[in-house]
């Protein structure tokens, strides 16, 4: 939802994030969350064991 | 001769002998050819997915996009992660039941579920329409990497002849094997470069990437975010959604799923995948540093390969060349393999019935040359820039998604007439919307702005499910839902 609507609600320049145009900066925010989620979905799957 | 050809000519033949020594060894049946023999692990099954990451689109087209049209290129990170998420629950059940079913394309898959060969033609069809804009897109880099990287001395028409040719010898000997060896080495190849460049031309342009915005910024207000009216919010949001939707539904990535052999590789990868994604912003980085270097190219596909060329060496320039041919080369031979094994199975295989599987797969090898022939005929009479061509595939490929949600459910409700009826909506209606011009663009008329720019490719998925929603809802009324799905029909495996 972040990335399919954030957009409607932070489409701008500013304030600028790490040197990048602050739109651009919440895409790649939340692609890395992304992982970081998929991750955590994971373990929970596993039941909170170290993945295979 | 100078030392971009001599480099090139090196990656064509490298390419070449990779791609004939990946069968060394193996008996190229059916189920090697196609699927691997459904024995590859998780780094092959990586390359395979991440494959889509980075092609020519990658290479150019990202960083066409970050020099024409600004904001709107964000597009291009943002889905893939949203898609490996996806691919998490989604692929785990595809793979059990293609390994179950001893599946080789995608369209077997459909046959399975819904029973019916004549719905795996209306797939194949459907697949093969999608994946030519895909190919063709691949013919297009491929000749302006190699004309651009060699000054102009081996032409774009040369290029995509040579580079066609290897292809089809690679894929007509080597399958599926071939591709994975070569995709390894691209992303590798390809990772460095577009990360170099994405660092090294905003330093030469401006100084560093933050003054390379500040500088877009100050000449070109509002470039670095979405516009509001055309590719807007609301471009923005649908094509993302589109692009998700379809994006396992190619059918080359569809068919690289059954090659894994294990299904909690998908899971894995689905961790890893959105990271990798994450590279993409580099290309991005040397959109917008060819923008201040080189400003008021005519085509914007160009914009990399025009800066590197206004900035580097020739012999730098030939590597940077020589990963943009890996870039066209392996997702090509991906594309044509699933093509031409749909089109022998799915389209000509119907009508062939006491042919075995082996003399299919022999037909389908034998029809790699001419859909190599075919895509460079439709690159040339196409003529649409490389994320247009991309975005015209995707929206064809995403007409098969509510087919293959509803296949997946405990108890399908949807039954074959409905998909065909959804699915032929989709296709005509996005057809019409692509090629009709004007006067077929009713949505620009009858929705007030900024809804009127939805990605075109979105609106023609959502007819199609409304079409599937009512004809199933008037099948289930009148009391026929369809023959449940059986076994597929399989055919002699020995002559």
């Amino acid at each position: 939802m972040a990335l399919l609507v954030g957009p409607f609600f932070l489409n701008q320049v500013h304030p600028w994030v790490l040197d990048l145009p602050f739109l651009l900066f919440w895409v790649l925010l939340w692609t890395t969350l992304a992982s970081g989620f998929m991750g955590l979905v994971y373990w929970i799957e596993r039941g909170g064991s170290t993945p295979r | 001769m100078n030392t971009a050809v001599v480099i090139l000519a090196a990656v064509w033949f490298g390419v070449l002998g990779l791609g004939l020594a990946a069968r060394r060894g193996r008996v190229m049946n059916l189920e090697q050819w196609t699927v691997g023999r459904r024995g590859f692990g998780g780094f092959l099954i990586f390359f395979l997915l991440a494959g889509e990451i980075y092609t020519t689109f990658t290479f150019l087209g990202a960083s066409g996009w970050a020099y024409g049209y600004g904001g709107p290129s964000y597009y291009i990170i943002a889905y893939g992660a949203l898609a490996y998420g996806l691919g998490y629950w989604l692929l785990p059940p595809i793979w059990r039941f293609a390994r179950t079913r001893k599946l080789y394309s995608q369209t077997d898959f459909f046959v399975a579920k819904y029973d019916s060969q004549a719905l795996g033609f209306g797939v194949a069809l459907v697949g093969i329409l999608a994946m030519f804009p895909y190919l063709a897109l691949q013919l297009e880099g491929l000749g302006l990497i190699v004309e651009v990287t060699t000054a102009g001395r081996v032409g774009s028409f040369v290029a995509v002849l040579l580079g066609t040719l290897a292809l089809t010898v690679y894929v007509m000997a080597s399958g599926i094997r071939a591709a994975a060896w070569t995709a390894a080495i691209k992303d590798l190849v390809l990772l460095a470069t577009v990360v170099f460049l994405g660092l090294f031309l905003p330093v030469h342009a401006s100084g560093g990437i933050g003054p390379l915005f500040r500088t877009i910024a100050r000449h070109h207000p509002g470039f670095l975010k979405l516009p509001a009216v055309g590719l807007n919010p609301v471009w923005f949001g649908s094509t993302v959604l589109l692009s998700v939707l379809g994006f396992y539904l190619w059918p080359h990535t569809f068919g690289s799923i059954y090659a894994a052999r294990d299904e909690d590789l998908f899971r894995k990868n689905a961790i890893f995948l959105p990271l990798y994604q994450l590279v993409l912003l580099f290309a991005l980085l040397a959109g917008f540093a060819a923008l201040v270097i080189l400003p008021g190219l005519p085509n914007h596909d160009l914009a990399l390969l025009a800066a590197a060329a206004h900035t580097l060496p020739g012999w730098m320039l030939g590597l940077i060349g020589g990963a943009g041919l890996l870039s066209a080369v392996v997702p090509g031979s991906m594309l044509l393999l699933a093509i031409a094994t749909q089109f022998a199975r799915n389209v000509a295989g119907p009508c062939l019935p006491r042919w075995n599987e082996e003399r299919l797969n022999l037909l389908a090898r034998a029809l790699v040359p001419f859909i190599a022939g075919a895509a460079i005929l439709f690159e040339r009479w196409s003529g649409q820039g490389i994320v247009l061509l991309l975005l015209l595939g995707y929206g064809y490929v995403t007409q098969l998604a509510p087919a293959l949600w509803a296949s997946l459910l405990p108890h399908n409700p949807v039954p074959r007439c409905a998909v065909w009826a959804g699915g032929s909506v989709g296709v005509i209606a996005l057809t019409l919307f692509s090629f009709g011009g004007a006067p077929i663009r009713w949505e620009q008329r009858i929705l007030p702005q900024p809804l009127a720019d939805v990605n075109v490719g979105l609106l023609a998925f959502a007819l199609n499910v409304v079409v599937l929603l009512l004809v199933t809802g008037a099948v289930r009324i009148r009391g026929s839902t369809g023959s449940p799905p059986r076994p597929l029909a399989s055919r002699p495996t020995q002559g």
